[in-house]
Parts: structure tokens; C-alpha cells; sequence
């Protein structure tokens, strides 16, 4: 029996999962149906000074959750970490679960205080532009 | 003329009330945005969740479709082996319910009006994450398997 070629297994995408010494972070880059770009990157938070990231602005709106491994206890990220918004930087502390928006343009950083003391997650968005949906689209 | 001795009390049962067993729960509280925050945001605003899910078994959500395009997140939750997702996960596309299996860390790909679901973790060895995201952050819209 010939088996029937499956026409929806191309809507199974594969990341890129990059390396950073014994840390790995989940990457996927798409484009939306306008077909502008999009990103999503899912980091350990102790792989970010790993990362090795400079102080940056892009040309793209970005949010990114910061929330703790254990299912049982997502709140808590087992870190204090210093976030760093603007040209003349104004420096914020979390260190429990938490969402930051970095608006398109805008210089920022993001560091690790304290190696973690448990898994903690870092999920970042990188957006594309400004969608306004149709009247006759919405329910 | 009515026996007054209880040999047959013993079969009737007058405890048949029980408690239904409950199972374990197949997922996390999930980390999300709120919508004050989100209207913050200048360029696309995105719609998503992401949770963990902690046994096999079906997910909640019947056969639907949306009026957007969609993307399913699938992590594993081993910062040592994200490609390995540490579990096995059927998922059925289109009407037919075409039926796609992987066991790596995926995204997966729905586009505008796909019908899909139901999803079903086969096997579990150890939690992964799992979420949702609508890049160009559509009003919600679940329209029922036609």
C-alpha cells in the first residue's frame, strides 16, 4: 500500500537552536501576512551574559517575558535582573516575573545580577509594524 | 409472612455516591501580557500566552479555525537540549484531520482559515512549553470546525 503523502506536514516549522557554551536558546524568525519580518527567541536567562549582547536599538518594537521554570512557581526567576532603557540610560530592577516593551528605536540592555538559582525563562518578540484590522474582519 | 432476619442485607449496597477521580492538570498558569500594558505598544500588538504542559492527553480546544494566521509554540524546557521537546505531539490539520507527529521543538504553522485541532501529547517525559502567538495581534476569533 502506498502511503498518502501528507500535505499539511509543512506547516511543522523548525527553529534554530543556538549554542551558548552549555546553554541553548530557541530561535524562529517568520513574516507575517503582510510579510514583514517577525521574531520569537526562547533563552535561559542564564544563557543571556552568555549572549554576550551590546547595548542595542532596533528598528522593530520588541516585548519580552521574563517568568521562572517551575510550573508550580512561574512567578519566581530566581535572579534580580538590571534592565537598561533609553540614550540616557534610566536602569529598572526585576526580579520576579515580568514583561518589558523596548519600543522601536530605543536603546536598551538587559543584565544578569546574580547567576540564577533555579531555571528561569526569557521570551523576547520582535514585532512587526503597526496593524489595524478591518471593521468587517473582526467578530 | 415477612423474615425478619437480615441475611440478604448484604446484597444491597447503600453507599453508591463517589467521588469522580480528578485528573492531574494538563497545564501551567501562562505568562501573558494585560491589555493596559499592551496598548502601550506602537507597531503590531501581539496576541499570545505561553504555558507549560505537564501530562499526555488531549487538549480542551475542539476543531476551529481563525480569521488570522496562527503560530503554535512548542519548547522544550531543557536548557541543555531545546531541540529534543521531551515529548510526542499529534496534531490534526484541515477537515480531513490530517494527522502530523513530531517530538522536537516546533512551530506550527496555521495559516488564515486552516481548520485544526484536536491535539494530543502522546507521550510526555517531561514538561514543555507551549503557546500561542498572532503576530499581527488579531481581535480573538475561534470560529468552529465547519
Amino acid at each position: 500500500m502506498v502511503k498518502k503523502k501528507k500535505e499539511y506536514a509543512k506547516c511543522i516549522l523548525s527553529p534554530e537552536i543556538k549554542q551558548y557554551q552549555d546553554q541553548q536558546v530557541f530561535e524562529f524568525k517568520g513574516k507575517d501576512a503582510r510579510g514583514y519580518d517577525f521574531s520569537v527567541q526562547m533563552s535561559p536567562v542564564e544563557a543571556i551574559p552568555l549572549m554576550k549582547e551590546k547595548p542595542q536599538a532596533v528598528d522593530a518594537d520588541r516585548v519580552k517575558m521574563y517568568f521562572g521554570g517551575d510550573p508550580e512557581n512561574m512567578k519566581d526567576i530566581g535572579t534580580e535582573i538590571e534592565i537598561s532603557l533609553g540614550k540616557v540610560p534610566e536602569i529598572y530592577k526585576i526580579d520576579a516575573a515580568s514583561m518589558t516593551y523596548i519600543p522601536k528605536g530605543m536603546l536598551h540592555q538587559h543584565r544578569v545580577l546574580q547567576k540564577p538559582e533555579k531555571l528561569s525563562w526569557l521570551l523576547s518578540f520582535t514585532l512587526p509594524p503597526k496593524y489595524i484590522e478591518p471593521e468587517e474582519s473582526k467578530e | 409472612m415477612t423474615a425478619n432476619k437480615n441475611n440478604y442485607e448484604k446484597y444491597i449496597l447503600r453507599s453508591v455516591i463517589n467521588e469522580m477521580p480528578q485528573m492531574k492538570k494538563l497545564s501551567s498558569p501562562f505568562v501573558a501580557g494585560n491589555p493596559d500594558f499592551m496598548k502601550k505598544i506602537e507597531g503590531a500588538k501581539p496576541n499570545f500566552a505561553l504555558y507549560y504542559i505537564l501530562r499526555t492527553g488531549m487538549f480542551p480546544e475542539p476543531p476551529h479555525f481563525h480569521n488570522n494566521d496562527e503560530y503554535l509554540l512548542f519548547i522544550s524546557s531543557d536548557p541543555h537540549d531545546m531541540k529534543n521537546l521531551g515529548a510526542v505531539v499529534e496534531i490534526a490539520f484541515g477537515e480531513e484531520w490530517e494527522k502530523n507527529e513530531f517530538s522536537t521543538s516546533s512551530v506550527v504553522y496555521f495559516p488564515k482559515g486552516l481548520q485544526h485541532c484536536p491535539i494530543h501529547v502522546k507521550k510526555l517525559e517531561r514538561p514543555f512549553l507551549f503557546g500561542h502567538f498572532w503576530p499581527m495581534g488579531e481581535k480573538s476569533n475561534f470560529l468552529p470546525a465547519r
